[in-house]
């Protein structure tokens, strides 16, 4: 039975692939934009997220089946379904999962053209690439690939959770040009990460004769990084309660600290179109406490035991067969635990956007109300959002239509293409109640009738103060 | 009023949107059945006899008998007990040696009780003209059980009787290849 809910874990795993929060990237009426740019033109005097709730974030995503795919009550047999699912990804499918808590968020404006933000959230990160033929050997066996090669590169994967204390500067030069830069200090609350292995499995026929095959263990180079994960595997206790009790104080003294900065631009080009690029979470997180790493090395050929058949025959066994082979196996097989400290980067991101606005300006449209400013009501944009992977860059492209109604509300459509899907829709919707803002953004809305369908969900919900002198 | 309907209706909306999200047309049942199954193939044992082999070294006759012996503890592991469901052994002789060979390879566990034999007849060969025999058995229940409690292996070659016993002077050799099919179901 563990062995299935490793596989069903492994598969659900296999089946979520993410992107960033890239319905709010340029959404500049709400405060957590200056997290996706920190040069984002923002026009507010002062912003508070109320604590704990300015910002959920989650998504999940993958590149290579759905939870359909497996589950779907077809009538076929679910271990077929596997097979297929298997055999149908690559080792360049992956599955991301990415979590988000603003615990606070802050900000206010010190004159015309500086704004200062400030925040602490917590952030949850793990990608893992499909390990197809680990995955292939562990579901089918060796039997039916008699000299095929199972390659241990395909094991590559990444997880941390970590908090995240920041402070940006946000700065208008002048009409045309705003930048801002945000400082960041990560505490790691644990890490793990194995990526850049190395090494085959082979059972081929055998070219010496001696026995039907051999089983060539070639070139294994492996390294299972951790770091603020012992304590809470080894402990005794199932106590999940204490877990969190270790785990909390973490966020703030973990010992494992990282320094990050986060970049970005806005540029008016003129009066209707904006460009805007930013570069995000720039940094690195250095391990030294509590790691524990895992280092795996060697190459070994099996042919069977050979009896040798000593010349003299006594009654109890004579060579030590069994015991010879596991020595020899760890002799030339190490697998070795290390405490040397290591230094994760941070997957860095990238956003840029081109927006142009047009028809009324201000937000009323019976302008009955007069509290409107010199926004236009409408305007449409692509944007373009890269992040480092361990394999690859991952891309993605939106086109977005934003519409403001009434002042009030806030609409912002986009359309996604990706590696993954060419059928995501998103919606962002802000609603502005006086100084309280209501926000929610959600990704692929055509499988809302049926998310399991979906390879991708991403979300975001929140509410903060915001005060604006002109309102 | 206007304006309030619709952030209402929008926010109705939304809250609606993640409401009426649901996952169907999906069993989640259906995790009961999965069931990997995996076949791997392994060799055993293997080794090489020359003629004089066979000579017992006090009397220097031809022995009535050798045998060797090797622990796999492999098969009485947890993970073949609870998960390996049957078992194909495939025992290959190449026999270069002028006498037939009666060979037994007995499974026995820590208290030496045999928990599963194979008796394989080996045929004499020439030099010029080794003879190549091959067994396949298949291990499935209810056997299956009692070989895995087994710990080792002993591999016995009898020699029966014969007008023509190997002498210091004969030739040829016996060789064994073998291996293991073994199918899981995790």
């Amino acid at each position: 039975m563990k062995y299935r809910i490793a596989y069903i874990l492994l598969l659900i795993a296999s089946s979520v692939y993410s992107q960033n929060k890239q319905i709010l990237y340029d959404f500049t009426d709400l405060p957590q934009v200056l997290i996706q740019n920190p040069g984002a033109k923002v026009s507010f005097d002062k912003h508070f997220g109320i604590p704990l709730f300015s910002q959920f974030h989650f998504n999940a995503g993958s590149s290579g089946v759905s939870v359909h795919d497996i589950f779907s009550d077809d009538g076929q047999d679910i271990n077929d379904k596997i097979r297929d699912a298997i055999f149908s990804m690559s080792n360049n499918d992956f599955m991301t999962v990415n979590q988000q808590l603003e615990i606070i968020n802050g900000g206010w404006r010190k004159n015309e053209s500086i704004y200062f933000s400030y925040g602490m959230y917590e952030e949850l990160d793990f990608i893992s690439y499909f390990p197809k033929d680990v995955a292939i050997l562990a579901w089918e066996g060796n039997a039916n690939y008699i000299n095929k090669s199972f390659n241990l590169a395909d094991v590559s994967f990444k997880g941390e959770l970590i908090s995240v204390l920041h402070f940006g500067i946000n700065k208008q030069v002048n009409k045309k040009l705003t930048f801002g830069v945000r400082g960041k200090l990560y505490s790691s609350v644990f890490n793990i990460h194995s990526v850049k292995n190395k090494g085959t499995f082979t059972t081929r026929v055998s070219n010496t004769e001696n026995n039907y095959y051999e089983h060539v263990l070639q070139n294994l180079d492996g390294t299972l990084h951790t770091s603020g994960l012992s304590s809470l595997l080894d402990d005794e206790n199932s106590d999940a309660s204490k877990d969190i009790k270790k785990i909390i104080p973490r966020f703030f003294f973990s010992g494992n600290f990282g320094f990050g900065v986060d970049l970005g631009f806005t540029i008016q080009a003129n009066e209707q179109t904006t460009i805007t690029a930013s570069m995000l979470d720039f940094g690195a997180i250095f391990h030294s406490k509590e790691v524990e790493n895992y280092h795996l090395n060697g190459s070994y050929t099996f042919e069977g035991i050979e009896l040798v058949f000593p010349p003299i025959i006594n009654n109890e066994g004579t060579t030590p067969y069994w015991q010879n082979f596991e020595e020899e196996l760890d002799g030339n097989i190490n697998i070795d635990t290390l405490q040397n400290s290591y230094v994760t980067w941070r997957s860095t991101k990238f956003n840029a956007a081109y927006k142009y606005s047009f028809g009324e300006k201000g937000g009323n449209d019976c302008n009955c109300l007069n509290t409107s400013d010199d926004e236009y009501q409408n305007a449409v944009g692509v944007q373009l959002f890269s992040m480092f992977r361990p394999k690859r860059p991952q891309f993605a492209a939106k086109v977005f239509y934003y519409r403001r109604l009434y002042d009030a509300l806030r609409l912002k459509l986009t359309y996604t293409v990706d590696d993954y899907s060419f059928t995501n829709v998103g919606l962002g919707m802000s609603a502005h109640l006086g100084k309280i803002n209501l926000y929610g953004m959600v990704d692929n809305l055509l499988q809302m009738q049926n998310i399991s369908k979906a390879q991708s969900v991403s979300l975001q919900l929140g509410i903060n103060l915001i005060v604006d002198s002109k309102d | 009023m206007i304006k309030q309907n619709i952030i209402k209706i929008s926010l109705i909306a939304l809250v609606l949107a993640s409401f009426t999200s649901c996952v169907s047309d999906v069993d989640f049942d259906q995790a009961e059945d999965i069931m990997p199954s995996p076949t791997l193939e392994s060799n055993l044992i293997y080794s090489t006899l020359i003629a004089p082999n066979f000579i017992d070294q006090q009397t220097q006759l031809e022995a009535a008998m050798v045998s060797d012996t090797t622990r796999l503890e492999v098969i009485s592991s947890d993970f073949f007990v609870d998960q390996l469901a049957k078992a194909n052994l495939s025992f290959k002789f190449t026999n270069s040696i002028q006498r037939d060979f009666l060979v037994d390879f007995e499974f026995l566990n820590d208290t030496n009780e045999l928990r599963y034999h194979v008796q394989v007849l080996v045929h004499s060969g020439v030099v010029t003209n080794p003879i190549l025999s091959e067994t396949t058995v298949l291990i499935d229940e209810p056997e299956i059980t009692t070989f895995k409690e087994a710990t080792k292996l002993v591999y016995k070659i009898s020699l029966p009787p014969s007008a023509s016993p190997i002498g210091p002077n004969s030739q040829g050799q016996l060789d064994l290849q073998s291996k293991a099919t073994l199918y899981f179901e995790l």
